[in-house]
């Protein structure tokens, strides 16, 4: 060691480490990958109609619970267009969506879509949409779990 | 006969090619090893998470970095016992994965916690590198190990590991073996550290901060450092690495005075004997830290939404799940066996020295003084 550059003595390794991590956060973080996992979540109360706006997307996923109890949506909105509402009514124990998205281009937030829960039920419910992690890769939502 | 001229010729390219056939083989074959080995653990993590879910046991006791390491030390022996161990060795890069890691988390620390714990970290690392140092530096002399062993181990034992130790022989010229010595020790002695560490500061009462900043101050390599924290909390690990990076920052500062040192006092009369420059601080410094406060400051500057910091979080856990079955891989035992008792023995104090007195400074710096 004392006579020549040691070759196992490699400072590269920091720089290396530093460009790695950073191209990984701009990758993720300007959304190459995708914008993120997304949730919105709409909480009403029985009698009460809450709205919220939600990234337009293909690929979400709906969840709803009744007092509670999960509830299987008969053909839920997982295709979501920019400047449209897509709405739902739950009556008589049933969450069902409404047949045809209405327009909504003209809202102030136009280029996201609109989802709006009108509670006829006497239960709290509870409608979820959710997109799968912006790394699609099947296990990479293990340790997120 | 001119054919096997020939062939005799050529042999020496030939050799050459063949060698870095064999080099870029073992490099691809180590990486998707440990990429399989990785996804392993995350399948056992989520299984032993709901078996113990199943039995009303909310918190995985058995966190993920102990499922790395576990597996990482199977993978060894069996690796050692087919002999494909040097193969697949290029590939395993503990320090690179988890610097990369390093430079992740940043989007897990916002700039204001950055600050106040970072400076509490640099106050305690300031105070942990001078004691465990001189402390090491004279237990090295007491027991009469030569001047460049007494300042790797006592770098290694103070600062960060073998980062240390191999920034440390760089500027007192030591022997390679003693830097192998130590840097054995080093991990031999942070992996029962990593996992025994967290269950006794559960049971000593002490708070994620004190408990990050004691493991920080403490074990020796940063990779352990991190999966301490892990195993104990979330801001158990925030804190511990951010302790762990003021000592690292440490360095350049303790290799050009070492140098400094060894050129004006121990080889004063050696001939070609050169006064160290002070850009020595820079070469020795940690640039992924660099990487690691850019992130910080992005996130905390709102530049990326929630999710996609969720998202930075997950590859996190991904990138220090590789390194912790690195970790696994690495450890060796043989270079000990060849050291006699004299450097284990001043290691060994120098460790109770450390454990102790981290445990005090990161109660009062933590604790007390509440950075």
């Amino acid at each position: 060691m004392a006579e020549s550059k040691p070759a196992w003595f490699k400072l590269s390794e920091d720089w290396l480490a530093t460009i790695i991590g950073l191209i990984f956060v701009l990758i993720v973080g300007i959304g190459v990958l995708g914008p993120g996992p997304q949730t919105a979540k709409i909480t009403t109360a029985a009698g009460e109609s809450m709205g919220v706006e939600v990234l337009a997307r293909d690929d979400w996923k709906v969840t709803a619970t009744i007092g509670g109890e999960k509830f299987k949506i008969a053909s839920p909105y997982t295709t979501l267009e920019s400047g449209k509402t897509y709405a739902y009514e739950c009556r008589d124990g049933q969450i069902t969506p409404l047949t045809e998205a209405i327009d909504t281009a003209t809202r102030e937030d136009a280029d996201k879509a609109y989802i709006s829960l009108q509670n006829n039920c006497e239960a709290k419910v509870v409608l979820t949409y959710q997109t799968d992690l912006a790394i699609r890769w099947p296990v990479f939502g293990l340790f997120t779990e | 006969m001119a054919v096997n001229q020939a062939a005799a010729k050529s042999s020496p390219v030939q050799k050459e090619s063949n060698a870095i056939a064999v080099k870029w083989g073992g490099l691809l074959t180590g990486a998707l090893m440990l990429i399989l080995l990785t996804v392993l653990v995350a399948e056992l993590d989520d299984w032993i998470g709901s078996t113990f879910k199943e039995r009303d046991v909310a918190q995985n006791p058995l966190e993920y970095p102990l499922t790395a390491v576990v597996i990482g030390l199977i993978a060894n022996g069996l690796l050692r016992v087919t002999n494909l161990y040097h193969f697949v060795k290029p590939a395993i890069r503990t320090e690179l994965f988890l610097k990369v890691g390093l430079v992740i988390l940043g989007a897990r620390i916002s700039l204001d916690d950055l600050v106040t714990t970072g400076t509490g970290g640099l106050i305690q690392a300031l105070i942990m590198v001078c004691s465990v140092f001189m402390f090491s530096w004279w237990l090295g002399g007491k027991l009469k190990l030569n001047p460049t062993l007494r300042a790797v181990m006592a770098s290694a034992v103070s600062v960060c590991g073998v980062s240390a130790a191999i920034a440390a022989a760089g500027a007192v010229l030591a022997r390679k073996e003693e830097v192998t010595y130590v840097s054995a020790l080093v991990i031999i002695v942070a992996l029962p550290m990593m996992v025994l560490m967290p269950p006794v500061a559960h049971a000593i009462g002490l708070s994620d901060d004190v408990a990050g900043a004691w493991f920080g101050g403490n074990i020796d390599t940063t990779a352990a450092v991190v999966g301490a924290g892990t195993i104990f909390s979330d801001d158990a690990q925030a804190v511990a690495s951010i302790v762990k990076l003021g000592q690292n920052v440490m360095i350049g500062f303790v290799a050009f005075a070492l140098a400094l040192y060894f050129a004006t006092v121990i080889e004063k009369d050696k001939e070609g004997a050169k006064k160290p420059s002070v850009s020595m601080i820079w070469q020795r410094f940690p640039k992924f830290v660099i990487g690691f406060v850019l992130v910080s400051i992005l996130v905390s500057a709102d530049a990326f939404s929630p999710e996609i910091v969720k998202e930075l979080n997950s590859a996190n856990k991904w990138i220090f799940a590789l390194a912790f079955v690195a970790i696994g891989l690495d450890f060796h035992v043989s270079s000990v066996k060849e050291m006699g008792w004299r450097p284990v023995g001043v290691f060994m104090g120098a460790t109770v020295f450390n454990t102790t007195l981290a445990l005090l400074a990161a109660w009062l710096i933590f604790g007390v003084l509440g950075f």
